[in-house]
Parts: structure tokens; C-alpha cells; sequence
């Protein structure tokens, strides 16, 4: 895994954005930006090139899955950047729902740290 | 001497006019007397008169002053609790992490086996804090069903005429129609805390 990857953290909740930068610190990641829903996750992704998206589904005013067909239909320089959806949003027909927009891979809350150090391995390579 | 009465003060069905007519009389003068003992005429319309005063407080009770209660007192105290073991816990939570990162700076000046040692334990204690997302989803999901409940006594008292539940409840028709067009909280929140083998689940549908 290249620690050196920049990565964008998108999540409503505080809390969530601080144990998701912990975790990846942990995993030697420090080049790590994070917005608290999809529109101001757009923005940062205007003028900056990420090579992984790590986003909550549930936020407003901008959902993880508008978020991400946002991403995926062209609106920044970051179409075909990883995705990983992390969500306790856990029914089949909403997973089948992200896979469809084309979301890169998908972490189910609670989830350990190894759990998102082997999404990592599992995207990044 | 006790004098009983019939149960129910009105002549039983099927009897002929005369009957009917002379039974009257008679538990007209019975009320009207004042005769001792329990069933004594005074005694008994006052305690007739007690009762229609507790039935209709009752009346009153069950269909204005509850529903009026819960609409003002006891749901929006529910809103308010809730709101508060939110704020509570979160604060709670930052304060973890705000040690556990004090702690991990400090790793470095611990023999690499030790810092190993504590790192790990450091870790579980961050995927623990994660329980604050998770119960504040739950518990934003628990306000919109006491919000849901709130419309529907709202509902309730409007048609029986309650100026403030009018108000609440156009006030709460409004937000929901605005949530709705705007997308905002129509999404699940979590299903359940305890996600035991979703994530096994969600790779098989990624591995297909």
C-alpha cells in the first residue's frame, strides 16, 4: 500500500472522521483531508486530485450516494478515484444500489481496523 | 330498614304502558323522597350527580387534558432527553479520543514492545468510540418516531378544536413536506447495532 496516497474522508459525524484519520494514521497514511457531506466533499475534489474516497452514506444535505454518482458521472477530475463506502446502511438492496453507481468497495459500521486495513490492501494494492 | 332498589333506574323493556308508567312514578318518588339508608332518594341523586361529575372528568381527562399532555409535556421532554444523552455522549466520546491521542503520542518513549502492547489496546479503544455514531443515528431515528407520534395526537386535538395543536401540527406538515423534497431523512439509519457478519454478507455481493 503507498501510505503517501492522499485521502479524502467525508463524514457528518465528528466522531467518525476523528477514528477514521486515527486508524489510518495508525496505518502511516498522513496525507488525509476529510468534509462533513457529499457538496463540501465536491468542492475539496475541485481542486484537488485524490487517489481515495472514504465517505459516510448517511449525511445531509448530500448523501454518500449522490455523492458518489456525482463523482462517477464526471463533475470533478476525480471520476474514477476508489470508493469506499463506510455505512451501517446494511441492506442488500442499498449495497446493490452503491454497487450499481460504482462504488469501489464497501465497509459496514461497526467495523475494526483490520477490516479497513485490508478494504486498504484490497483497493489500493 | 334498607330499601333495595332494581339495578339500573329505568323500567326493564317489554312491559305494557301501565307498567311502565307506574314504575316511573314510583322511582320518581324514591328520587325525589329522603329516605335513610344507601339508597335513600337524596343520597342517591347525589351520588348519581358525583358520578356524572367523574364521568365526565374522565370524559374531559381521556379525550382533551391527556392527549394535550403528551403533545406538550411528555413528548417534547422525550425530544429533549434524547437530544441530551446525544450531546452527552458525544462529548464523552471526543474526550476518549482526546486522550487516546494524547497517548499515542507519548508511545514513542516506550520500549517497541510495550508501545506494541499499548497500541494495540489504543486501537480497540478507538473502534469502541464508533458506538457514538451509531447510537446517534439510532436515536435520531427514535426522535422521528416521537416526532410521528407528536403529528398524530396534533392531528387528534386539531379536530377536536385545540388552537396550539393547529399550530404544531400545520408547523410539523410543513417540515415533514420539506424534508421529503429536499431527500433529507428519508434515508435508513442503521438496522442494528450489532452488525455480526454484515460485512461477510456485503463482500459475497461485491464477490459475485
Amino acid at each position: 500500500m503507498d501510505t503517501k496516497t492522499p485521502i479524502l474522508v467525508v463524514d457528518d459525524y465528528r466522531t467518525m472522521v476523528r477514528i477514521i484519520r486515527n486508524l489510518l494514521a495508525q496505518l502511516g497514511f498522513d496525507d488525509v483531508d476529510d468534509a462533513g457531506d457529499g457538496s463540501e466533499a465536491l468542492e475539496r475534489m475541485s481542486s484537488k486530485r485524490y487517489g481515495l474516497v472514504i465517505s459516510d452514506w448517511n449525511m445531509e444535505p448530500m448523501n454518500g450516494l449522490d455523492f458518489l454518482k456525482a463523482v462517477r458521472s464526471g463533475s470533478t477530475a476525480n471520476t474514477h478515484v476508489p470508493f469506499i463506502m463506510v455505512t451501517a446502511e446494511s441492506k442488500q438492496s442499498s449495497v446493490q444500489a452503491a454497487k450499481e453507481a460504482g462504488v469501489t468497495n464497501y465497509i459496514v459500521k461497526p467495523f475494526s481496523a483490520d477490516t479497513l486495513r485490508s478494504k486498504l490492501g484490497s483497493v489500493l494494492g | 330498614m334498607t330499601k333495595k332498589l332494581p339495578s339500573g333506574m329505568a323500567p326493564p323493556p317489554g312491559l305494557e304502558k301501565e307498567q311502565r308508567s307506574l314504575i316511573e312514578s314510583v322511582l320518581k318518588d324514591i328520587l325525589e323522597s329522603d329516605l335513610p339508608g344507601q339508597y335513600g332518594g337524596h343520597t342517591l341523586k347525589s351520588l348519581r350527580e358525583q358520578q356524572e361529575g367523574h364521568n365526565e372528568d374522565l370524559a374531559a381527562a381521556m379525550t382533551a387534558e391527556q392527549p394535550r399532555d403528551i403533545s406538550e409535556k411528555h413528548l417534547p421532554t422525550i425530544v429533549q432527553n434524547l437530544s441530551s444523552i446525544r450531546s452527552t455522549a458525544e462529548s464523552a466520546t471526543h474526550a476518549i479520543m482526546n486522550a487516546t491521542e494524547n497517548i499515542q503520542g507519548l508511545l514513542g518513549m516506550l520500549d517497541e514492545k510495550m508501545e506494541q502492547l499499548i497500541r494495540k489496546e489504543l486501537t480497540l479503544i478507538v473502534q469502541a468510540c464508533a458506538f457514538q455514531d451509531l447510537t446517534g443515528q439510532q436515536m435520531t431515528r427514535i426522535v422521528d418516531s416521537v416526532e410521528a407520534i407528536e403529528f398524530a395526537v396534533d392531528g387528534i386535538l386539531s379536530a377536536m378544536g385545540d388552537k396550539n395543536a393547529q399550530r404544531r401540527y400545520k408547523e410539523i406538515a410543513a417540515r415533514r413536506t420539506k424534508e421529503k423534497t429536499s431527500g433529507k431523512k428519508t434515508l435508513s439509519g442503521p438496522q442494528n447495532i450489532i452488525v455480526k457478519d454484515k460485512q461477510a454478507e456485503i463482500d459475497n455481493i461485491f464477490d459475485a
